[in-house]
């Protein structure tokens, strides 16, 4: 796992461009032989814990340990904040996003309505399932998983190379 | 047959969501790619919060609490 050699706050008052700035001077990442050696491990406990039974205290323990080193590394990295984060999202260009969520929302709440486990209205959570059947296919969905919570953070602390 | 349309539902929504994502970020549509809108939510000390608890119930939903591996 990846750590900073130093904090990713500026100095008091600094405004937020130079905070930005100075978090992706001061961050440095291993690259080479140290990132894929992290890769390597991070692949190998990801096979480990997509193979283990769920409902177990095992499972429990070792997603939830993925989950509090995650999220001590997205913590600790700031935020990063960029010029143009502010920018304005008005309501049309979010519209697409709000139709589909209420479109999910409506079938998640029908398929629920029908007891969670219902073969007429299955949730995404039942099709989900059939889906992540096989361990490979778990293997894959745990490595997008986690993607989705490291890369953002680690990209906007600043990757570059030692 | 009910069960099989709602199934297509699904898998036809996250086709969307993927397609319409993809057209945003490569402008082909006025629309505020997934990922803009997390950027900004994560400046945000409630919005890191929330974020990081979705992702975090993701993870437990699928990996401890549901699927069977074979």
């Amino acid at each position: 796992m990846p750590t900073p050699r130093s904090g990713t706050r500026g100095p008091p008052g600094a405004s937020l461009d130079s905070v930005a700035a100075t978090s992706v001077e001061e961050h440095r990442w291993p690259h080479g032989a140290p990132l894929a050696g992290a890769l390597l491990a991070l692949a190998v406990v990801g096979w480990w814990v997509t193979g283990l039974r769920p409902f177990t205290a095992t499972a429990y323990v070792a997603v939830g340990s993925v989950i509090g080193l995650v999220a001590a590394l997205d913590l600790s990295l700031g935020t990063g904040r960029r010029r143009g984060d502010d920018a304005v999202f008005t309501e049309h260009a979010a519209a697409p996003w709000m139709a589909l969520l209420v479109v999910a929302v409506a079938l998640e709440v029908a398929g629920l309505a029908l007891g969670g486990r219902s073969s007429a209205v299955p949730t995404l959570s039942t099709v989900v399932d059939h889906a992540l059947g096989t361990h490979v296919v778990r293997f894959a969905t745990f490595a997008a998983w986690i993607a989705v919570g490291v890369v953002p953070a680690v990209r906007r602390s600043g990757w570059s190379r030692c | 047959m009910v069960s099989v349309l709602t199934t297509i539902a699904w898998v036809a929504l996250l086709a969307l969501a993927v397609a319409l994502e993809a057209a945003a970020h490569l402008g082909l549509i006025r629309l505020s790619p997934l990922a803009h809108l997390a950027r900004r939510w994560w400046t945000h000390p409630l919005g890191r919060l929330a974020l990081l608890c979705a992702w975090s119930f993701v993870g437990i939903h699928l990996f401890s609490r549901y699927t069977v591996p074979r």
